[in-house]
């Protein structure tokens, strides 16, 4: 057998290897730089900020609002909130399934993290309350103004990093990760990356659904090689939608405008109406009507797809026809243009009705993924020398996270994985890589190239989110998901690896790398649909048609997902309890949400 | 599920200027599309991908003007294409200011050296 350095174009020894460059990948690099090892990063992406969720957040960073008053004198935040009433904010806003020991450190560790950001230049444009929140947390930061502070930061860091390449699969020595493969875009050639220790900052994998928010590389790459390489996933049935993107027109597809002014924050004007006219969240919540949690709004708005009461395109409407018109025109005047009319630089008002007497269709998208690579405190999995932060992980947020979290989790958990990564790298070796596996995984990249016959990587792709949507989406049932574990498992068994790119060059191949995600993808919604056909009651972004009721009796506990011989095992686990041992009983979905004053 | 909504389709020309760095070549391609009210150019560019040219390099990412990472010249305007409706005939090229690695993919990291035409550079 060959040296396993002869298999690659390219070698590239680090302490470290960060895969995934953005908010958690780039905080990572920044604390691990501060120990002197070498830190990589390797990403998708053209470049840090030009892909990835970060930079696409409307967005906020939770922060208690005690803190925001004091330490950063945020104004239209308020005093009387600490850690403590966050923490249990999170954890009834999870529906109980966080791990509280991590819940306690997001809150605890989130202000430091916040003035981090502050000292890198990053603007705080304004504080807000976002339901299921108790206090004003979110401060404002539009992803665009976000993620040029952190590239700042990682590049003074001295962090390298190698853009345009993707990374396939982590390289095991028994339980150990020891390094990495994946493939230069620009090349097609094969990188081999030998590392004492390894980030998983990879983000989710929201694309599995036609409707999303996320862009178009998460492809739930992060979380398929790590379970391929023998990590532990958690919380797999929980991805979370946003109710109210566009479904059409094409251009604004995915674009969550319908989101912000009707459900998004507390007080919206919007309303949410069916085709016949009912604004039907009053079935589901008369005190709040949309502005209850995203996950029951999604929920609510699907029922009318499915029972025939939706829109054109398969949605719902949300319209501003039933007030006065004086009171629309202030709305324009005083919101903030890019956050609504102007959002995104899109030519809104050319392309939508008059929203005071017409309505815009609205479909709840994929806008995060709650579940993914089971860690500890220290952002440690079950193999050594792996560590992973950021979306990629499960367990921070429980079945469902709450508005401005997503940026929490980002800085609060890429530092620390970043501190702790380090710090096993400073009494590690590099391991042992072994060539016959490498000669397997490199196998694995090129084989699409020479498949001849088999279906196009658009075409495989389509027909997945068609499947997802429909069968593993937001109202879910147990005989559809039998269903669609079929189609899911006879594709692994004869399509899986079949995939036939169009073009076989290796330099810039679309096609072959849809056809290496659409492999990510198929691996990642057979753990949502196995994961939410296992879990026999309605949670959260799990609700079932045959198991309607929140079961606390039976389920206060944790899915967790592992390889094992090849296949997929799922076993469950008590919540990780600290502080507050949820009530016994079972309850309509729904009626476990947050009592806020 | 719901039934498939009736679409208005307009045929327009779209003319690329395409580069492959293996060969060193440039060309302008024009591509038939049939237009639907309510698509981007980068509507239009996914559809030629997917159904004309595999081929075609182009880059996006967020597809809602956040990410900036597919700017191109767009009827010799710099434009995001996520954003940009599509209205008829369109020429598009790569950004002036970037050496190009494929068709419409820049290299971000590298400029542009000479303030000359981009296709006499290449030949």
């Amino acid at each position: 057998m060959a040296n396993w350095e002869d298999l690659a174009d390219r070698v590239i020894t680090t302490d470290l290897l960060i895969i995934g460059s953005e908010g958690a990948g780039g905080t990572a690099a920044v604390s691990a730089r501060k120990r002197n090892i070498r830190v990589t990063i390797a990403t998708k992406g053209s470049d840090i900020r030009r892909s990835g969720a970060s930079v696409t957040g409307d967005g906020d960073l939770s922060v208690d609002s005690t803190s925001l008053v004091r330490r950063f004198g945020l104004t239209m935040a308020r005093e009387g909130d600490s850690p403590e009433v966050f923490f249990m904010d999170m954890v009834r806003g999870g529906k109980y399934l966080n791990n509280q020991k991590l819940v306690e450190i997001h809150v605890q560790e989130a202000p430091d993290r916040l003035q981090e950001l502050k000292d890198w230049g990053v603007p705080f444009v304004r504080v807000g309350q976002a339901s299921g929140h108790s206090f004003p947390r979110g401060v404002f930061i539009p992803g665009p103004k976000l993620m040029p502070p952190i590239r700042n930061a990682v590049l003074q860091s001295g962090a390298e990093v190698i853009t345009n390449v993707m990374i396939t699969d982590l390289l095991t020595d028994r339980n150990r990760v020891v390094g990495a493969v994946g493939i230069d875009l620009e090349t097609g050639g094969f990188i081999v990356f030998q590392a004492k220790a390894v980030i998983n900052a990879a983000g989710g994998c929201m694309r599995i659904y036609p409707y999303t928010t996320a862009p178009e590389e998460l492809t739930g790459d992060g979380m398929s090689m790590a379970y391929r390489a023998g990590a532990e996933l958690v919380n797999m049935e929980f991805p979370m939608f946003l109710p109210g993107a566009f479904p059409h027109p094409e251009i604004v597809k995915g674009v969550d405008f319908p989101f912000l002014i009707s459900t998004a924050g507390t007080r919206m004007w919007g309303a949410m109406l069916n085709c016949w006219g009912d604004r039907f969240m009053r079935h589901w919540d008369p005190d709040k009507l949309e502005h209850t949690t995203r996950d029951i709004c999604s929920v609510a708005m699907m029922m009318e797809v499915r029972q025939g009461r939706g829109s054109e395109h398969g949605g719902v409407y949300v319209t501003f026809s039933h007030l006065p018109k004086t009171i629309v025109d202030r709305f324009e005047k005083i919101s903030p243009p890019e956050a609504y009319f102007e959002y995104g630089g899109f030519p809104l008002k050319k392309i939508l009705p008059d929203l005071k007497e017409d309505a815009i269709e609205a479909v709840p998208a994929c806008h995060f993924w709650n579940g993914g690579i089971r860690i500890n405190e220290r952002c440690e999995t079950n193999l050594m020398g792996l560590f992973a932060a950021g979306e990629v992980t499960g367990g921070v947020h429980g079945a469902n996270r709450l508005s401005g979290n997503a940026y929490t989790e980002m800085v609060v958990w890429g530092t620390r994985s970043g501190i702790f990564a380090s710090e096993f790298v400073l009494g590690a070796d590099y391991g042992t890589i072994d060539a016959d596996q490498v000669a397997a995984l490199k196998q694995r990249v090129y084989r699409p190239l020479e498949n001849e016959g088999g279906i196009g990587p658009v075409e495989a792709r389509k027909e997945l989110m068609t499947l997802a949507w429909e069968k593993v989406g937001i109202i879910r049932n147990g005989p559809e998901l039998e269903e669609a574990l079929r189609s899911v498992r006879e594709w692994k068994e004869n399509r899986v690896g079949r995939v036939t790119p169009r073009d076989k060059r290796r330099s810039w191949n679309r096609d072959w790398i849809f056809a290496l995600e659409y492999e990510n993808m198929v691996q990642i919604l057979e753990m949502v649909a196995t994961a939410a056909l296992y879990r026999t009651e309605s949670r959260g972004a799990n609700y079932r048609l045959d198991y309607p009721m929140t079961d606390n009796d039976n389920w206060l506990k944790n899915i967790v997902a592992k390889q094992e011989d090849g296949q997929l095992k799922l076993w469950t686990e008590p919540i990780v309890v600290t502080k507050y041992q949820p009530p016994a009983g079972v309850f309509p979905y729904g009626k476990l949400e947050p009592i806020t004053k | 599920m719901h039934a498939e909504p009736s679409k208005t389709v307009k045929p327009i020309n779209v003319e690329i200027e395409r580069y492959d760095p293996d060969t060193g070549e440039s060309w302008r391609q024009k591509y038939q599309v049939p237009l639907e009210a309510g698509w981007s150019v980068l509507n239009v560019l996914n559809w030629i991908y997917e159904n004309l040219d595999p081929t075609l390099a182009y880059y996006y990412s967020c597809r809602i003007g956040k990410c900036e990472g597919c700017d191109c010249v767009v009827n010799g305007e710099k434009k995001l294409v996520c954003n940009t409706l599509a209205e008829g005939d369109m020429v598009l090229e790569p950004l002036s200011e970037f050496q190009v690695h494929k068709d419409l993919l820049p290299n971000r990291f590298k400029a542009r050296v000479s303030v000359g035409g981009r296709r006499k550079l290449r030949i």
